[in-house]
């Protein structure tokens, strides 16, 4: 038999350089054995950095803290995973992870809201959490998770959820800072639109777009990843020219290619930059080398660059308005 | 016994639980930071009584600290598999109950190379162990011996507390005797506080 260890016999300052030295797993279930665990984890006042929820087949909680992560399992047995009838995340639940090799499991009797805010109290996180949506989450009330988690910071929706699901998701999950939408998945290609408007720091999406969807665009940061055309493109900065996306920041598009050795992009004036400020430019937005950029310049005198890497058969256009 | 502060070659005396005394060199001692603080430039005009720790636990504590006296400074935490092989000798041959001790000292004495590695010792014991298994190997302590650690940890603030207190009160009488050679002064108002220190953390 393993000797026993009369840990509280020492100091608590003692016991918290003993739990310094834990990995996050280990100090998750450490937290578990009493409150007063709970409490000198707690203590340590560990930065997280980001706390994730994965909804797919289980729900998986993923906590991050500098180089150290945790990965935590809700509803995982096969009768869950295999299972299609609805789960209620209300009740309690047991949570696992794996941990050297060893499935650890816990039997505490919380439900997900508690869990998650257990998990949120052990590791001091109090910023917005970020939610993925991936195949399998419609077993899942979307009301009820949202109830849990609250506002998000990233929202992400997989093409593999199905439309009728990722209507819900978007319908509830309405203020994200960050939205990640892989497919439209309305049927009526303007209703997409509505998000195009949307104020967010940050939106990447991998459908189809539109000029007009272009134009909409109402955050700081877009990211488009399916194809356009050159023509869109230039149709677009000629608007932006005239002033339209003033909230705009940087835009991200893939083109397939075209000749651009041209100063002159249709019709656009495009000035030369010296290689310092290009330099400057790579730097600050982590560009490679080969980047090479354009400047033009709207009426109101804003400025952008139009950084363009060469990549085989397409080209990646970084669109950067300067300040 | 009373020392300069920087000689190595001067041996002081420890007065353990049992009221044994045994000599550990000042180079040893220096290791500890509750020492340093304490006594380190004013010396000890006698066995310098800690008290609270047995003479076996002092022994072990302090023959970590005469083997490292002429390792590097200590520079922050190391890893248990970077430890050499008279310091795996060291803990190895502990047992339960005088590894806690010997933690409980070195804490108390503040070394922290000691402590350190004590620390890292236990996180590996219960490294890869889930809840279940950590509650069998920690002895939970009854809610009586929780209210008793409690105690103990508010008298020992409560000490220092006053010792603090003391120190400022005495620092402003000195002020005034100015009759008394400065070194003398200084040497005796501290000499004085420190027995006072140590009655309340043997109390």
């Amino acid at each position: 038999m393993e000797p026993l260890l009369p840990l509280f016999r020492l100091p608590n300052s003692v016991i918290i350089e003993v739990i310094k030295n834990f990995h996050l797993k280990q100090l998750f279930a450490f937290s578990l054995v009493s409150t007063k665990t709970k409490d000198l984890v707690t203590s340590l006042g560990i930065k997280t950095s980001n706390i994730y929820i994965g909804v797919s087949n289980v729900l998986r909680v993923s906590v991050i803290s500098g180089e150290n992560y945790l990965c935590l399992n809700f509803y995982d047995e096969s009768k869950y995973v295999n299972g299609l009838s609805p789960v209620d995340i209300t009740l309690p639940v047991d949570v696992c992870f794996e941990y050297k090799g060893k499935r650890m499991q816990a039997s505490t009797p919380f439900n997900f809201s508690a869990w998650i805010n257990y998990i949120r109290s052990i590791f001091c996180f109090t910023l917005p959490l970020n939610i993925r949506f991936y195949g399998g989450c419609g077993k899942y009330g979307i009301e009820l998770l949202k109830d849990t988690t609250g506002n998000v910071n990233d929202l992400f929706v997989s093409p593999l959820v199905t439309d009728v699901m990722s209507r819900t998701i978007l319908k509830h999950f309405n203020t994200p800072s960050r939205l990640f939408l892989l497919k439209n998945p309305f049927e009526d290609g303007c209703e997409v639109q509505k998000f195009f408007i949307q104020n967010f720091q940050f939106m990447e999406y991998h459908d189809v777009y539109s000029l007009d969807d272009m134009l909409l665009v109402n955050s700081e940061i877009v990211r488009f990843t399916h194809r356009t055309t050159h023509k869109q493109f230039n149709q677009f900065l000629q608007h932006w020219i005239r002033g339209s996306n003033p909230r705009l920041q940087f835009m991200f598009l893939i083109i397939k290619k075209i000749n651009v050795a041209s100063r002159e992009v249709n019709g656009i004036r495009c000035m030369e930059m010296s290689e310092d400020a290009k330099r400057e430019i790579r730097q600050k937005h982590n560009l490679p080398i080969e980047v090479d950029m354009v400047k033009i310049k709207r009426k109101d005198g804003t400025s952008a660059v139009i950084a363009i890497e060469d990549i085989e058969h397409i080209f990646f256009f970084r669109f950067i308005v300067l300040h | 016994m009373t020392s300069p502060a920087s000689s190595s070659e001067v041996k002081y005396l420890i007065e353990s639980s049992e009221g044994n005394t045994f000599d550990v060199s000042g180079a040893a001692l220096r290791q500890s930071n509750t020492f340093n603080a304490m006594f380190l430039n004013i010396g000890a005009d006698g066995p310098i009584p800690f008290t609270d720790y047995n003479e076996a636990t002092l022994k072990k504590v302090f023959e970590y600290c005469e083997h490292s006296v002429n390792e590097e400074n200590y520079s922050g935490p190391k890893h248990q598999d970077d430890l050499s092989k008279w310091d795996l000798n060291f803990f190895n041959e502990m047992d339960q109950k005088m590894f806690i001790d010997v933690i409980n000292a070195s804490n108390f004495l503040d070394i922290e190379r000691l402590t350190s590695y004590c620390c890292e010792r236990i996180a590996r014991m219960l490294r890869g162990k889930n809840t279940q298994e950590m509650i069998k190997v920690i002895t939970l302590p009854t809610a009586e011996e929780l209210e008793a650690k409690q105690k103990v940890e508010e008298k020992k603030a409560a000490a220092a507390k006053k010792v603090a207190e003391k120190a400022a009160e005495t620092a402003e009488k000195t002020e005034t005797l100015e009759e008394l050679p400065v070194q003398q002064l200084v040497q005796t108002t501290r000499n004085k506080l420190t027995r006072k220190y140590l009655s309340f953390s043997n109390e």
